[in-house]
């Protein structure tokens, strides 16, 4: 039969044998779509869930999805997952997704993704090109940062070949270190690029002559076009100099790297060409603003994260600022003279970290550890829970406002990482809450009901009722968006401003799927798919030890203020997760699935393994 | 008619390239496009390579079976594949396609294929976000 969206092989690469394989896509395809869905399958089959993720044992497996390299606009995306070093309290099981280029070039090579398995001997990357797989001696890489790393392997497999690599940082194990791609695409969340690392995995390199069939090419088209026009108004706003799309197929255009070319250093005496995006012009608040812009390049050619730089350490965050100011973190701490405005001492601080110098050696784990060996700084922890920092939860992060971030909390409560809030609260805070927003709170209302069965949904005068329906609704989505892959800045398509109801199109992504694979599926059925990826997560935490316990680990964050000084009423928002364990179909005291809710979902061999190691609930 | 890049507006998406593929072989494939963005990301700039529509095409002259046609309707020379046999002289023709990515072989059909502008309205200006492609009379 012929496939189409789908390439049809995934490639299994054990380092330490040698030995190359290839596994067949669809008997995965159906069941979890791609991305983030066909990793969590792998990983429920073969992770060696508890395992040091800095061992051989650990996997990373790398997936795209039916979209990626095709047309479908902002599919050109990938997700990596494994057990995660940055994961806290213990390692666990999480992903991050990347832009870019690889994951299309990576199908157009004929492979839906990668397993690594292993450890090499020594330092190793890793050349597809289409049929052709060789891992390769990459002494001479190491040491290198991503973009010599990158231009180094262009140079030798052509400049259409696309590589992912990782820095100094991913070499030195830091737990926030990133796999990087070009000039601003990582795979950020989750330390992956010390998995990499640790495998002695400089680089992945790949060149693809082949293609993504296409079921029904007239009717991605006019998806296309479609699409632009339910969109039109963000488009028309973005349209400045020198911001770039951060994917392949990016026509949408809701956000952009902005590209600087030659500023000169202020640390180093050399000329930067990058960009900045998403959190990263944060650092070009750094005085002088050169200077940050060079600290931002530095963390990208050390192949280390922003997120957990500047909404961890500074920037937004500012776990080191708070420290220093009151005396809790001194020069002799930190080794260097305190200047926390300056780029410069930014980019001396990042060195030390990926190199894991001095202080660096107690930073590179990552702001919760770090607060841990210092045995200090806990009143000032950016940390919401289980690694990862502030992230839209209406603290450090301004927005959104309260009820919205009811959500927020709920969402980070039951995730294995920061949960991406933007379809939720973000959107809600862009289209309807900022004084020009051309989304008023009536029609928004009425979203929220068509949506998530009642107005109380999205009111902003209300409480802590009827959210934990939103929250399902939106991890459903993501789980699909996050497997097809689509990005989480345009999809869903709740709000469009052309619309007389404000209604955008939230049966957008099935449609594609259907037009790119020719397999006919509606909104309802892939909302199902993405209820049965959550639920197959939720089973992977279960074994590897979650529980109710580990998900309230978010309430102390939350009962900080927010901007209007609003507080986490914990009694109100434990009985919310009750009705959230109960909607879900899991155990409300253990927060584990039941037979009945994993057997509805074409999981009954997950509830088996389940109930052989007494994780089941009674 | 021809089409005209602007590498400073070029937001880098690809998408030209996506949409030529899928409009002309049914599917993705930067490799098949006829058109190619050349991304020099490290430097932070894009090329784009194209049929130029020369106005006496070199490519034109070369082919031996006389398939590279001119369209009256819509003013553009195109490969007639009915009658391509896949030599590849007017791919070594053309002074433009150094790089081999202008005139280009198709492995699926064994011919050889260019832009032919969709015939009057280029899918690749349409799907741009940024205008950074335009059709120039």
């Amino acid at each position: 039969m012929e496939i189409y969206g789908w390439v049809g092989k995934i490639l299994r690469v054990n380092l330490t044998t040698g030995r190359i394989e290839k596994i067949d896509t669809m008997k995965y395809a159906e069941k979890f779509i791609g991305g983030r869905g066909i990793a969590a399958a792998i990983a429920w089959e073969e992770m060696p869930f508890g395992a040091n993720p800095l061992s051989p044992e650990n996997k990373l497996i790398m997936m795209t999805g039916p979209l990626t390299g095709t047309i479908a606009p902002t599919s050109g995306r990938m997700v990596f997952a494994g057990i995660a070093p940055q994961a806290y309290p213990k390692p666990h099981y999480t992903r991050s997704n990347m832009g870019g280029y690889f994951g299309a070039e990576l199908k157009y090579a004929g492979y839906d993704g990668i397993i690594i398995e292993g450890k090499a001997e020594k330092p190793v990357y890793l050349w597809i090109n289409d049929g052709e797989v060789e891992i390769r001696d990459a002494v001479d890489l190491w040491g290198l940062d991503t973009f010599e790393t990158q231009k180094k392997l262009m140079k030798e497999h052509g400049e259409d070949s696309q590589t992912i690599c990782i820095g100094p940082a991913g070499e030195n194990l830091v737990r926030i270190a990133t796999i990087h791609h070009g000039l601003e695409s990582a795979a950020g969340q989750g330390g992956f690029g010390a998995v990499m690392g640790s495998k002695n995995l400089k680089a992945v390199t790949v060149k693809g002559s082949g293609m993504v069939k296409v079921a029904r090419p007239k009717e991605l088209m006019e998806i296309c076009k479609y699409f632009r026009k339910i969109r039109n108004e963000r488009i028309l706003k973005r349209r400045e100099q020198n911001l770039k799309v951060c994917s392949l197929a990016c026509n949408a255009l809701p956000c952009g790297m902005i590209v600087y070319r030659d500023v000169e250093g202020k640390h180093h005496s050399k000329r930067y060409t990058g960009a900045v995006h998403c959190c990263s012009p944060i650092y070009l608040r750094f005085k002088p603003w050169e200077a940050g812009f060079e600290a931002a390049e530095i963390a990208d050619r050390l192949g280390l994260n922003h997120w957990e730089i500047v909404l961890g350490f500074t920037g937004v965050g500012k776990w080191l600022d708070n420290c220093v100011k009151v005396g809790l973190i001194t020069e002799e701490d930190l080794g260097m003279p305190i200047d926390l405005e300056s780029g410069v001492f930014w980019s001396k601080l990042l060195e030390k970290i990926a190199y894991r110098e001095g202080v660096g050696k107690v930073l590179a784990e990552g702001v919760p550890r770090a607060i841990d060996m210092l045995g200090k700084g806990q009143e000032f922890s950016p940390h919401v829970a289980h690694g990862f920092e502030t992230h839209w939860d209406g603290r450090l992060f301004g927005a959104p406002k309260y009820p919205y971030w009811i959500v927020a909390a709920l969402q980070w409560a039951m995730d294995s990482r920061d949960p991406l809030v933007h379809c939720y609260a973000q959107n809600i805070t862009y289209w309807v809450m900022r004084p020009d927003a051309p989304i008023s709170v009536d029609k928004l209302k009425a979203i929220g009901k068509r949506l998530y069965g009642s107005e109380v949904a999205v009111d902003p005068e209300s409480g802590y009722e009827y959210k934990a329906q939103p929250t399902i609704w939106h991890q459903n989505r993501l789980a699909v968006d996050d497997s097809l892959l689509v990005c989480d800045q345009s999809f869903p398509i709740i709000f469009s401003p052309s619309s007389p109801d404000g209604f955008g199109d939230t049966g957008l992504e099935a449609k594609m799927l259907s037009a790119v694979t020719g397999i006919d599926i509606t909104e309802e059925e892939l909302d199902f798919i993405g209820s049965r990826i959550y639920n197959l997560e939720r089973a992977i935490m279960v074994l590897e030890g979650r529980t109710r316990k580990d998900d309230e680990a978010v309430i102390p964050y939350f009962q900080k203020p927010d901007v209007n000084g609003i507080r986490l009423d914990v009694n109100r928002f434990k009985e919310l997760m009750d009705e959230f364990y109960r909607l879900r179909g899991w155990d409300p005291k253990t927060g584990w699935p039941k037979r009945e809710t994993l057997e509805k979902h074409d999981l009954k061999e997950v509830a088996d393994k389940l109930e052989s190691v007494g994780r089941l609930p009674e | 008619m021809r089409i005209e890049f602007n590498g400073d507006k070029c937001v880098w998406c690809r998408s030209c390239e996506l949409i030529c593929s899928l409009y002309h072989e049914g599917g993705c494939s930067p490799e098949l496009s006829r058109i190619k963005i050349s991304l020099k990301i490290f430097e932070a700039e894009a090329e784009a390579y194209v049929c130029r529509q020369c106005a006496d095409p070199e490519c034109a002259k070369a082919c031996p079976t006389g398939a590279i046609k001119f369209d009256e309707k819509s003013s553009v020379y195109f490969i007639d594949e009915s009658e391509c046999k896949g030599c590849g002289l007017c791919a070594e023709a053309c002074p433009y396609n150094a790089k081999k990515n202008i005139v280009v072989f198709n492995p699926i059909r064994k011919v050889y294929v260019k832009c032919d502008l969709c015939f009057g309205n280029p899918q690749c200006v349409q799907i741009c976000p940024s205008q950074a492609l335009k059709v120039v009379r």
